[in-house]
């Protein structure tokens, strides 16, 4: 392969391993606080893509598109937390199923409202970007470079904010933090709402390269499972380095050999580290959730 | 002490909404009483990867239903029997269209139309004992390998089988571009393997070099390395994917990448509006199963325009709107077929009459479609050649003959 080859090949596993990074991050913001299994995040991405689409269409407008949805996507998030899962703490099977009812709910409405029909927006940005001798899809560029920005700002949010360092307390000891007055209830409402909001971003980002349809969440679900298992259950940085890992290697193997094999390589990746490092690529420190 | 009563409710009604929510797209079988009337159960792909596919199918069979029952209908022994429709959401997914197969016959369904999908078909087709209660009908090609047996007695393939329609798309796509070079990628599944077949040897047939072939898993949306892999191959044409939730993103991804130049080919599962929505594809060519019925100048097509705008308020705009036609004609061909027998019980004596030329003896065909000796229907088709998005004519292609028939 040539030096462009290697490179669009990168980029597209980049891109990718970006969104992966996403729902890998938002998943592990719930599970890692929470202790919720949220198997309905990739319904939530969903319903974000297609808000985006419509809000789209009725505007006109990418970006007012995407800041409505992610403004609705934090009020979801906290909505639901307090509504629903906050009712299941002592349980956290229950707030597995629950997450497991709001698939259904989600699904069916968007299907009832949407219908089978593939959906597409135009991107914003278009065109091919040239480096020299190498050229690059400006669409996947500029879904990376979001999404380092949006990682860029929750690691701000977790590191230098009260709220974000409440919640990493939070996600370490909830008893320890409440006894340094954190209303730890609250920072668990900010924590899916949290989730949400990543869920919401990645949709609307994935609304730029992928036709939105009714079938979207449920792959991408997994993966961003796998990310999270991968990086370190409870690790945002790990739920981060794990999904770009899996989009590299993903879009490594559809190159060089088939999809068949990048599948092989993706679940191969995840049965090596659960042998060799059980914990995740990404080790917390030792009790941390967060 | 553990507040955990409340969630349980909440779950429970939660479950149930959504169950609701997804059987208001299905009718409801029971309601299709049966009594008086002839009773078809179909199995459509409402939800799922291949939805846009089932909808075209299931406008065929209601739009077939409200023609024959609102006009002069099916008369057997001098008496009106009216047709009652049964469709129910086998999801695109194996398990379901079992579950659904099992519903039917259990209901007592006679004359089932089996899902499109080959990998739905198949597990169906396998695990009946038999189909001497049942009359079916179906396009997927996973039912060629029963069709002339003792298990195919009484199943209808109302389409042209691949190895029949795929090259003569190929040709036709061939005329138009004269390609030297071609890629095929096919979904990893029964109906993806075998259209890689059928075009990778029409295609050499031809004479044309196919430098990349390869499958890719069903539920692949994001296609870039894909494209990337393809454009090295520097091909003139691209067979990929063969559902508009397929295609729709390959396009997209090529559109994205830059790679517009080649002539890219949707099989008979396509429809123009993937192309439409990706019009930086500079050629594109879509087979028609059926006939372009969204076009308003072809008077073969007219009997079915009509009959969908009295249905739908409006004529179809849609080019997959052209699967339609198939189920349509099948139903008015089994409704012939019943009167030629003079009865709606006697299963293979309405198979024996479906391969009549009377069968197709009636007012405002659509498509010349006949079944032969083992069932398999030949009918023209058409392509559409598509520039910028949009399709700048239809071609219409005669049907071929088995050379052993």
């Amino acid at each position: 392969m040539s030096l462009d080859q290697v490179l669009t090949v990168i980029v597209n596993g980049l891109t990718t391993g970006s969104i992966y990074a996403l729902i890998g991050l938002g998943l592990t913001l719930i599970f890692g606080l929470l202790d919720i299994v949220n198997f309905a995040h990739g319904q939530l991405l969903l319903l974000a893509t297609y808000s985006t689409f419509a809000l789209y269409t009725a505007t006109g407008s990418y970006w007012l598109a995407v800041a409505c949805v992610a403004v609705a996507a934090t009020a979801i998030g906290a909505g639901l937390d307090v509504v629903l899962f906050a009712r299941a703490r002592a349980a956290p099977i229950t707030g597995l199923l629950i997450s497991v009812g709001l698939i259904a709910i989600v699904e069916n409405v968007l299907h009832e409202v949407w219908g089978p029909t593939p959906r597409d927006i135009p991107p914003p940005v278009s065109g091919v970007i040239e480096f020299g001798f190498v050229r690059l899809p400006a669409t996947r560029l500029f879904v990376m470079v979001a999404t380092i920005v949006i990682l860029i700002a929750i690691a701000l949010f977790l590191k230098r904010t009260k709220a974000g360092v409440a919640l990493r307390a939070a996600g370490e000891s909830p008893e320890a933090a409440s006894l340094m007055g954190v209303s730890v209830e609250r920072i668990r409402h900010l924590a899916f709402a949290v989730g949400t909001l990543l869920a919401a971003l990645a949709g609307a980002l994935i609304a730029m390269i992928l036709p939105v349809e009714p079938v979207l969440g449920d792959s991408l679900l997994v993966v961003g499972f796998i990310a999270l298992i991968v990086g370190g259950a409870g690790s945002p940085l790990g739920a981060v380095v794990g999904g770009l890992l899996i989009g590299v290697i993903e879009s490594i193997g559809i190159s060089l050999w088939s999809g068949t094999a990048a599948q092989v390589l993706t679940f191969g990746l995840l049965i090596v580290v659960f042998y060799f490092r059980p914990t995740g690529i990404v080790s917390t420190a030792q009790g941390s959730r967060l | 002490m553990k507040r955990t009563g409340p969630v349980v409710p909440t779950v429970v009604v939660a479950a149930m909404c959504s169950a609701l929510l997804g059987a208001c797209g299905d009718s409801d079988l029971a309601g299709a009483s049966g009594e008086g009337g002839v009773k078809l159960c179909a199995s459509v792909e409402q939800t799922g990867g291949a939805a846009s596919l089932g909808g075209w199918f299931e406008q065929g069979l209601e739009v077939a239903t409200q023609e024959i029952n609102s006009g002069d209908g099916l008369i057997v022994d001098g008496k009106k029997v009216p047709f009652e429709l049964a469709v129910a959401d086998n999801e695109s997914n194996p398990e379901t269209g079992l579950a659904v197969q099992k519903r039917f016959e259990q209901a007592g369904c006679k004359f089932i139309f089996a899902p499109a999908l080959a990998t739905l078909t198949g597990p169906i087709l396998q695990s009946t004992r038999n189909t001497d209660n049942t009359l079916m009908l179906t396009i997927a090609s996973s039912a060629v390998p029963h069709l002339g047996t003792d298990k195919g007695a009484n199943l209808f393939m109302p389409k042209l089988d691949f190895p029949y329609a795929l090259p003569t798309v190929v040709e036709a796509a061939a005329d138009k571009y004269a390609p030297k070079t071609a890629a095929v990628v096919m979904a990893q599944d029964a109906s993806g393997e075998a259209q890689q077949t059928a075009i990778v040897k029409a295609l050499e047939d031809r004479g044309i070099k196919v430098v990349y072939d390869d499958f890719f898993d069903p539920t692949t949306r994001d296609f870039a390395p894909y494209i990337d892999k393809i454009k090295r191959t520097d091909p003139d044409m691209v067979f990929a994917g063969y559902v508009d939730s397929m295609v729709s993103p390959i396009l997209k991804a090529a559109v994205e990448a830059g790679f517009t130049q080649p002539v890219f080919v949707g099989t008979s599962g396509v429809s123009s509006k993937a192309f439409a929505d990706n019009p930086g594809i500079l050629n594109g060519v879509v087979a028609l199963s059926g006939r372009a019925v969204d076009v308003t100048d072809d008077p073969d097509v007219q009997a079915y325009r009509d009959a969908f705008a009295e249905k739908y308020g409006s004529a179809p705009t849609e080019s997959g709107s052209s699967w339609g036609v198939l189920y349509y004609e099948s139903i008015r061909m089994l409704a012939k077929a019943m009167e030629i027998a003079g009865t709606t019980d006697d299963l293979t004596a309405i198979s024996k009459a479906m391969t009549t030329d009377e069968a197709g003896d009636y007012e405002g065909r659509t498509i010349d479609m006949t079944f032969d000796a083992k069932h398999h229907a030949f009918h023209s088709s058409q392509v559409g050649f598509v520039n910028a998005g949009q399709i700048s004519e239809y071609v219409l292609i005669e049907p071929k003959t088995r050379s052993s028939e």
